[in-house]
Order: structure tokens, then sequence, then C-alpha cells
């Protein structure tokens, strides 16, 4: 039977939180759903590692500092990423209907 | 001598600060000379390598585990001397004109960081350094490819979020790799890594680096990134930028994991289908800049290629010394094709190979650089593109790796194949042939023949320095 | 002092083709004048060198050597020995006869800085792999020359000369990677080797322990040269490679890259393996029987042609061959004749070419069938033609026959009476597409020719412009000299013969 101390538990979420949010970024279209799944992923990888530093007594602060580090990176790509978000919109709404179907052939080409 | 590592790692950041408190006018004088002075840097890294061997720093006198230790072997040095070359060529290529850095402003500052961030992979002695780099590198590149044209900001997004899950994995790695092992030091953490603690975050790590490296089947995200980017973004993206995840990997793979035959066959067999489907990609593109980014899916391929071979006793430093003349060949003879792209690019106003048709008569010097620089892509003698080639076959036949063989061949047919269909237009003659008309080139300036051709040449004579390499990248480990 | 100078020499020849060719590249396209005497002047300055030397190096058997260090354990070399000297001589004439004909030739006609720049750097290409004493040398050239002559054949930019190039293209660089993995897989089991006449030491201790390996090895090299050898069945890319303008033609066929090929077999056969133990391996035979198979099947396809360069080709497909058929009897005499050939079927091939690009430039004509009555329309080219054509056919006292009289001695005395068969039957062919030609040109009355560039046709004699003429009337001369002198010394068979007498040691 697994034992269920508090850092396993924090370990398993972490890894099933990123495993879905994994999941869903590949899935999703939206960008701004993307972001968050992004963000998701990000916060699943920084629970691992708060579990890992919990395995120990007293707890470890090197993974917790890692964490932090990941927090501030986090804060970062979301931030660059809703930049990015809005200059997409920019990029393509004007011209959406003449070049529209050109982008969908890129994308199709580089997939 | 040891002060040139936080020199190597600080000066670019310096410069990057100086660049963004001055308008875009002043950009490119101030870039360039902070360039050039990383660029010296760099080559001292190298000579004092060369000359005295491993170089070791701490920052402000801590020691690890509470300090930042940096750190200088042969490996890093090579690839800290491949950085002050591309970059710096890079550079000039930039500041020949306002066109080649994209639309917005923020080239001069995002590349002295990319700078940055490339160092501070090479000389990292622990794991959290190298983490930090490589996210400092990741965000920094994601703003290069968005200061594109139309589609780059999609580019830049699809970027970012492979950047970032790959660096998440590499983040949950480390995590791993300290909690078996209690410490960040890289020796120190291979020393008491055990397979069984090790090959999840082998897995890991590698999932994420061949994601950044854009290897197959993780490599969509790269041609619009590549491709679509500014004509002085391209190569430090494609040169550099992808080098800064496969050498953080291999370092890695040769200091912390142990053996592990089944994923280093994972990796070959992929890197072996990268060769092969990168080059038919490349061979179905029109875009001379497609062609130049879908090549680099094939030659990333070549470096995932040896890992098979890196694990066998006995053959390691051959094996080092291989794949680190191929990723050098690669970086000079890849910025040698992307900045002679961009120029052709701005000169004509198209990159398709129909428009660049008899290009040679008035661009001869700029064509002889894209030239020299397919000899080694390709891998013809006496490059040094051919010269890495021929390790990987010694000790591919040394071990009886006979599909390794094949593939090396099979892709040096194949990179003749794409290559040839742009240098044939370039030289070609209009005169004859009234379906295409002859390319109209706009005078270009000389920093944009210049620089193709002088990173051709380089790649092209670097053939001749190989013991030199081979001797460079055995110092300090093995 | 002496040693030092004697370094240099190789690097000089080599700089003495390639510095041409980079100052070509940075002429601009309209100083004609200044690339024409560039171009003669260098060209003649490395004859004249290379004949300097010829006494030195076969009298005192001196052989300059240069050494880079290049690979792990390997170098780059560079060695002039006799046969070298032969090879690079004949480029170094040839050169600049074709030099002269292709200034005549492209007189006016736009590209001329590319067309000169890349030919002087398949000079250069050529006396690198002469020059060449290793297998890793010869393979940094043999690539390079594969390269520089894409633009040549590709010149004219028409789709079917691009589409020929690109096979050319991917030919020879096919043929380049079979050379680099024989190479590599060399070097892994018998260590870094070079050229020795006889044959190497390590390369011998390698057959005697593992002859399985020696002999794969020998067949990739086999194919990897035989490629631009044009043996069967790699030789396809030669007739198509036709569309070339004729000076380049002219060169390919002569010197340039069919010779690079065979000059590799004779390399691998005498100087790496030695014939003695490539007899003993058993892998003569089969490249024996190849060699003759292609003999017959080349002057066959070559009496099917109308088209006047692709019968020429597919008559250099078959001459060539000659060479391999040579190397590949054990026996000092057929070896000389290997090796004669070599400049034999270069200088009367030359010729023919030169004739061939002469009629059409003159008189628009590039079918047999309009050659009836040349002989009185452009005389001086038909005898050179009609030189060049009995000279292949083998008609004493030509070059061609002194080849073809040392390979058939050599197959009695190597014991292959046989060949003497295919040797009479290719020489039946050899009679059965050329001598109707040389009927036609002199016994014929002048056919009427309706389109071409001549716009005063009704003028009896028209002859081509000097510098279009005499190289092939030169060549044409050489063709009968070295046939009629080949028994002084210094003469193509006597070097020949020294040559194969110092791989039979």
């Amino acid at each position: 039977m697994i034992e269920l101390s508090v850092a396993s538990l924090t370990l398993w979420t972490g890894a099933l939180l990123t495993g879905l949010a994994l999941v869903r970024l590949l899935t999703v279209e939206d960008l701004i759903a993307r972001l968050i799944a992004l963000n998701l992923t990000g916060g699943g990888t920084l629970l691992i590692l708060v579990g890992l530093a919990a395995r120990t007594e007293p707890v470890d602060p090197v993974p917790q500092a890692l964490a932090l580090t990941g927090i501030v990176i986090t804060v970062a790509f979301t931030g660059v990423g809703l930049i990015l978000v809005r200059a997409v919109d920019d990029d393509e709404r004007p011209s959406r209907s003449a070049d529209g179907r050109a982008h969908g052939h890129d994308e199709e080409a580089n997939a | 001598m040891s002060a040139l590592l936080p020199a190597a790692v600080l000066l670019p950041v310096i410069t990057a600060l100086a660049c963004l408190a001055l308008p875009r006018r002043a950009q490119p004088i101030s870039g360039f000379l902070g360039g050039l002075a990383s660029a010296a840097v760099n080559a001292a890294v190298v000579v004092a390598v060369t000359s005295h061997g491993v170089l070791e720093h701490h920052m402000a006198g801590w020691a690890p585990p509470l300090g930042i230790a940096l750190r200088a072997d042969g490996l890093a040095a090579a690839f800290v001397g491949l950085t002050g070359a591309v970059g710096f060529a890079t550079l000039v290529f930039a500041a020949s004109a306002e066109a080649t850095t994209g639309r917005r402003t923020g080239f001069w500052p995002l590349a002295m960081l990319t700078w940055s961030g490339l160092m501070g992979i090479f000389l990292a002695a622990d794991l959290f350094n190298a983490y930090v780099a490589l996210e400092v590198l990741g965000l920094s590149a994601v703003g290069m490819v968005a200061l594109g044209g139309r589609g780059a900001p999609r580019a830049a997004l699809r970027y970012l979020i492979v950047a970032v899950v790959g660096s998440m994995l590499l983040l949950t790695a480390i995590g791993l790799v300290y909690a078996a092992t209690s410490t960040l030091d890289m020796d120190l953490a291979g020393q008491r890594l055990t397979a069984e603690d090790g090959w999840l975050p082998l897995v890991l790590a590698a999932t994420g680096m061949g994601l950044k490296t854009a290897l197959v089947p993780m490599h969509a995200w790269l041609p619009p990134a590549h491709a679509g980017s500014p004509p002085a973004v391209s190569p430090l993206m494609s040169a550099l930028v992808v080098k800064g995840s496969f050498y953080l990997i291999l370092r890695l793979w040769l200091d912390v994991f142990p053996r592990n035959d089944a994923v280093a066959l994972v990796l070959g067999v992929l890197g072996a289908v990268a060769v092969i489907w990168g080059g038919v990609l490349a061979l179905a593109q029109r875009r001379l800049k497609r062609i130049v980014a879908y090549s680099t899916i094939s030659q990333v391929g070549y470096l995932f290629l040896a890992f098979p071979l890196l694990n066998l006793p006995g053959h390691q430093p051959a094996m080092v010394s291989a794949v680190v003349a191929m990723a050098l060949a690669h970086g000079l003879a890849k910025a040698a094709m992307f900045t002679a792209a961009g120029a052709l690019m701005l000169g004509t106003g198209t990159d398709h190979v129909d428009g660049l048709v008899g290009a040679a008569r008035s661009e001869g010097v700029l064509t002889a650089g894209m030239i020299l620089s397919a000899v080694s892509l390709i891998g013809l003698p006496m490059s040094l593109g051919f010269t890495a080639k021929w390790q990987y076959l010694e000790v591919a036949l040394q071990t009886g790796a006979w599909w390794i063989v094949l593939v090396l061949l099979t892709g040096t047919l194949l990179a003749a194949g794409y290559l040839l269909r742009p240098l044939a237009a370039l030289i070609r003659d209009s005169d004859t042939h009234e379906e295409v008309g002859q390319a109209e080139i706009g005078p270009r300036p000389a920093a944009q023949r210049w620089v193709p051709l002088a990173l051709g040449a380089m790649a092209v004579g670097a053939g001749l320095f190989t013991t030199d390499l081979t001797a460079l990248t055995s110092i300090g480990w093995g | 002092m002496m040693q030092q100078l004697l370094t240099a020499v190789p690097l000089i020849l080599i700089a003495l083709s390639a510095a041409p060719a980079l100052i070509i590249f940075m002429l601009p396209e309209r100083a004609n004048r200044t690339r024409v005497t560039i171009n003669v002047a260098a060209a003649a300055l490395k004859v004249g060198l290379m004949a300097a030397m010829v006494p030195l190096i076969l009298r005192t058997d001196v052989a300059p050597e240069l050494r880079i260090p290049f690979l792990p354990g390997t170098d780059l070399v560079l060695r002039i020995d006799s046969l070298s000297l032969l090879f690079t001589l004949l480029s170094a004439l040839l050169w600049l006869v074709t030099t002269v004909y292709a200034i005549g030739y492209l007189a006016g006609r736009p590209n001329q800085r590319r067309f000169f720049g890349f030919f002087a750097l398949c000079v250069t290409a050529t006396v690198g792999i002469a020059f060449a004493g290793n297998l890793v040398t010869f393979l940094v050239f043999y690539e390079m020359l594969s390269l520089v002559t894409y633009p040549l054949v590709a010149h004219y930019g028409t789709s079917g000369a691009l589409a020929a190039a690109r096979v050319y293209l991917f030919y020879a660089l096919g043929g380049g990677l079979l050379v680099l993995a024989a190479t590599a897989w060399l070097t892994i089991v018998a260590g870094p080797v070079e050229f020795s006449p006889g044959g190497a030491e390590a390369v011998a201790a390698l057959a005697r322990d593992h002859p399985g390996v020696a002999i794969a090895i020998f067949g990739l090299l086999v194919a990897g040269f035989g490629v631009k050898a044009a043996l069967f069945p790699f030789h396809s890319w030669l007739p198509r490679a036709m569309v070339a303008p004729a000076p380049v033609s002219a060169l390919l066929h002569a010197v340039a890259v069919v010779k690079a090929g065979a000059f590799g077999l004779i390399r691998v056969i005498d100087d790496l393996y030695g014939v003695e133990l490539a007899a003993g391996l058993g892998v003569l035979t089969p490249l024996l029987v190849v060699a003759c198979f292609t003999v017959l099947y080349g002057s066959v396809r070559a009496l099917l042609q109308d088209d006047i360069k692709k019968r020429l080709a597919y008559s250099t497909v078959s001459q060539v061959s000659y060479i391999a058929l040579g190397l590949s009897m054990l026996s000092v005499v057929a070896t000389t004749g290997g090796v004669v050939h070599l400049v034999h079927q270069g200088l009367s091939k030359i010729t023919l070419f030169f004739c061939a690009g002469l009629v059409a430039e003159v008189w628009g004509i590039k079918k047999i069938s309009q050659l009836d009555g040349l002989g009185r329309r452009m005389p001086l080219t038909a005898a050179a033609f009609t030189a060049g054509a009995l000279s292949m056919i083998g008609i004493p006292p030509m070059a061609g026959f002194i080849s073809k009289w040392q390979l058939g001695a050599g197959a009695l005395d190597a014991g292959q009476p046989w060949v003497i068969g295919v040797l009479i039957g290719s020489a039946l062919l050899n009679a059965a597409y050329f001598l109707p030609v040389v009927v036609r040109m002199w016994f014929r009355p002048p056919a009427e020719i309706r389109e071409g560039p001549v716009e005063n046709r009704t003028r009896p004699v028209l002859e081509a412009p000097a510098t279009l003429l005499w190289p092939a009337v030169a060549t044409a001369c050489f063709a009968i000299a070295v046939g009629l002198f080949a028994g002084l010394p210094f003469s193509p068979l006597d070097v020949a013969g020294h040559i194969a007498e110092r791989v039979y040691r």
C-alpha cells in the first residue's frame, strides 16, 4: 500500500497536473487556453519540486529554491506569452479574410 | 585568468542593458562594440583553456554549494569559441543595415541576452545555473523570433510553448537528480547518481532538450521560427540557440547521467530519422530560408546520431571530438547560409528560388560564401563538416554500426540535393531562359557580402585544424 | 634548402592553377583581354615548369613532397612521382590548348568569367588528384572536381543542361561517397595508407589476414572511381553531359573527369594494392571482364548514334575502359599499355571534340549525316578529325596503335589471349563507326546545309578562326608524334614503361 504522506501526495498531484496540462496544451486551439495550460504545466512541475523537498525532515531548502526560481520564470513567460497573444491578434486580424487561407496552408506545411 | 569566465557571461548582459537604455539609432554602435569585446573575451577563453587547461571560477569567492561556480573545459571552450565567431559575424551583419534586424526594436538587447544565456549554459558547473541560463536563452530567443514580419508572433508563441515545456522537463529532471544525490554540482551528482535513480531524469531531460533542439518528431516548430525571423536573427537561432540545448544534454550525458544504452539507441534512431526526413522535407521546399531551416532539422539529426556511439567505452573521446566538430561545422556553415539568404532576400525582396536566378553575377562574393558553406554542410572534403563525418564514420565502422554509416552517406546525398537547387539558380544564366527573369538585386552593403564569405571560409578552412580541435575537446575530462 | 624548395614545388604548381581562378573571379566580366592573358600565361608557365621537371624526376628519383596534418593520424600528402608527372604534363598541355580553343569558342558570349574561373578550378583539382599521395588527399580533390565541373556542364543554363549537370553531379558525388566509405574502412583496418609503387605494406598485411575485407574495399574503390571513368553500368551520365560547350566536353573527356576516374584506378591497382596482390586476391579478372564488356558495349552504342558528340561520348566510354583493361592484366607490358593509353586517348579524343565543336560552330553541323564533303569545305579540320579517328581505330603509326599493340602483347604475356579477340572486335567496331565518317568527309560531294550560323554558305572553303582551328591541328599533330616517336626517351610510352616497371618490383 502506498503511504499517503503530504510529500508523496504533493508529488503525485504535481505529476498528474503536469500530465493533464500537457495533454490540454497539445489539444487546445485557443491561444489563451494554451497559455493557461502552459502555466498549469509549470505549476505542476513546481509542485513536483515542492513534493521532492518535503520528503526529508527538515524540509530541504534547495528544491524549494528551485521552485521559487521556477515561479519567477513562470511569471516571466506568462507575461511574454500574453504580449505575443496580443501580437498574434494584431498580426492576423486585419488581413484574416485576405490572408487567412495562406496562413492555414503554411501551418499545414509545417506540421 | 579565471576572471574571464564571469566576464564572458556578464559582458553581454551589460551590453544588453546599455542597448536597452539607448534609442534604436544608437543601439547598433553600442551593440557592435559590446559584441566585439565579448568576442574578444570568448577568444581569450579558448586560448586560456588551450594553454592552461581547465578554468574554474567561484563568483565573489563563494564556493559551491552556496556560490555560483563557472567552469570551462575543452568541450565548453569549443562552443564558447563558436559563439564568439558566429555571434560577432552576425552582429557585423546586423550593423550593416537596420532592415536586417526586423521591423520592431529590440534586436540588439535580445541578441546580447541570447549570447549571455549561451555563455551561462556552456560555463555552468552546476545544474541550477544551467537551468537559469537555459531560461534566459529561451526567453530572449522567443523575443528575437517575434521581431519578424507577418506570422512571426504566432511562430514566436509556438516556440515559447516549446521552450517552456522543454525547460520544465529539465527542471523536473534536475529536481529528481537532486533528490537522489543531494547536490546540484554536476561532477558530484555524476559520481553519486546510480543507474536506478538516473533513468527517469535522463528520459525527462533528453525529451526536454530534444524538444528544444527540434529533434524529430518534435521539430515542427522550427521552420516557421527560423525561416520567419529577420535576416540577422535566423543565423543566431539556427547556428547557436539550438546548440545551447544540445550542449546541455551532451554535458549531462557525459558528466551526470549513468550510461543508458536504451535511451542512447532511441536518440540515435530519432537522429537517423531526422537526417533523412529533414533532408526529404528540405528537398520539397522552394524558398531559400525554408530550405536552410529544414536543413537544420536534418543536421541536428547528425548531432543526436552520436549518442549510441558516445556510449561505447574506448570510443568516447573520439566521438566527443566528432560531435563537437559536427556542431561547430554546422554552426559556421548555417550562419553563412542564413546571412547570405537574408542578404539576398533584402536585395531581391523574395527568397523564392526562382526569384534568385542569376544573382551570382552581381553577388559573386556572397555566392562564393554560400558555395563554401554548402561544401561543409554536405560534408565534402576538406571542410570541417567532412572531418566531422569522417570521425563519425571511423567510430561507426570500428564498432560495426552499419546503419549509422548508411545514414551518413544518404544524408550527404540528400544535403547535396537540397542545396543544389538554390545554388544552381544563383549561378544560372538567365539569358538563355525566357520563362524566368534575371533577379534584380539592390546593391548590398559590403558587410552583407563578406560576412557569409568569411563564415563559409571558416567552415571549410577549419577542417585543416581538426587535430587542434580534437586536442582542445579532450582537455579536462576522459 | 634544396629540400625546402622541393616541398614547395607541389604547392606552387597547384597555386599556379588556383590563382588564375581567383583572379578571374575578381575581374569584371568585360575584362576580356586581361583574362585571356592570365589564362594563357599561367597555362604556358605550367607546361614549361612541368616539362622542366621531367628529367629531374625520372632520372634522379626525387619525389617532391608536402605534408599537412589533417585528420587524426592522417595527413594531406602532395607528392610528385613519375605517374603524377605524366598526368599533370598531359593536363597542363591540354589545358593550354583548350584555353586557346575556349577563348575563340566563347568570344562574344556571356558568362565568360564564370566559365574560365571554374575551368581553372577544374584544372586545379586535376593537378591535386595527380599529386595526391594518399586516398584522403585524392578524395579532397576528387570531390572538388565533381563540384567545380557542375557549372561548366550547366553552362548554357537551358533546362536540358541543368538536368544533365544534375545527373552528372549525383553520379559523381555518389562515386565519391563510395570512395569515402572505402577510404574510412581501409584506414580503420589497415591504418593510414599511402600510395607507393607496387602496393602499400599495410594493405598487403590486410590482404593476408582478412582477404574478404580487402576484396570488399577494392570493390568499393573500383566502383567509386568507375563512376567517373564511365565503367559500365555507371556510364550513363557521360553521353548526357554532352550538352556542355565543346571545350568543356573536350577537357572532360580527355583529361579532367573521366581521366580522374581512370587515374584513381591506376593508383588503387598499382600503388595501393599492387597488381600482383590484386591478382592474388582474384579481383582483377572481374574488373577485366567488366572493362572488356564496356569496351564492346560503348562501341556498339557509338555505332548507333547519329549525333556527332553523342557518338564521340560513347566512344569515350569504350576507349577509357582500355585503361582499366590494361591495368587488370598481370603483365608489365599490359600495365604500360594501360598507363600510356591515358595520354594517347586524351590526345586523340580532344582532337575529335575540338573538330566536332568547329563544324558545329562554323557550319552548324551536329549530325554525322551532314558531314558529307567536309574535306572540301574545311580541309584542315577534316584532316585533324581524320588523324584523331585513325588513332582511335588503332592504325599505325598513330598513338592509338601503340597503346593497342601494348595491350595485345600484354594480353598474351599475361596468358589471357581471349582479350585479343576483344581488342580486335573493338577495333573493327571503331572502324565501323569512324571510317564511314572519314569516307563521308573526303569522298562525298558537299551536302546542302540549310540551317546554321554561316551567312555566306556559298563559299567553298571556310575554315574556322585561327584560335579554334590551331588547337585542333596541334593536338592532332601530338597524337601522330607520340605514335611516331614512341621509341624515343621521355616519350609517353617510355615514361609509362618506367612507371610499370616500378610497379613490378
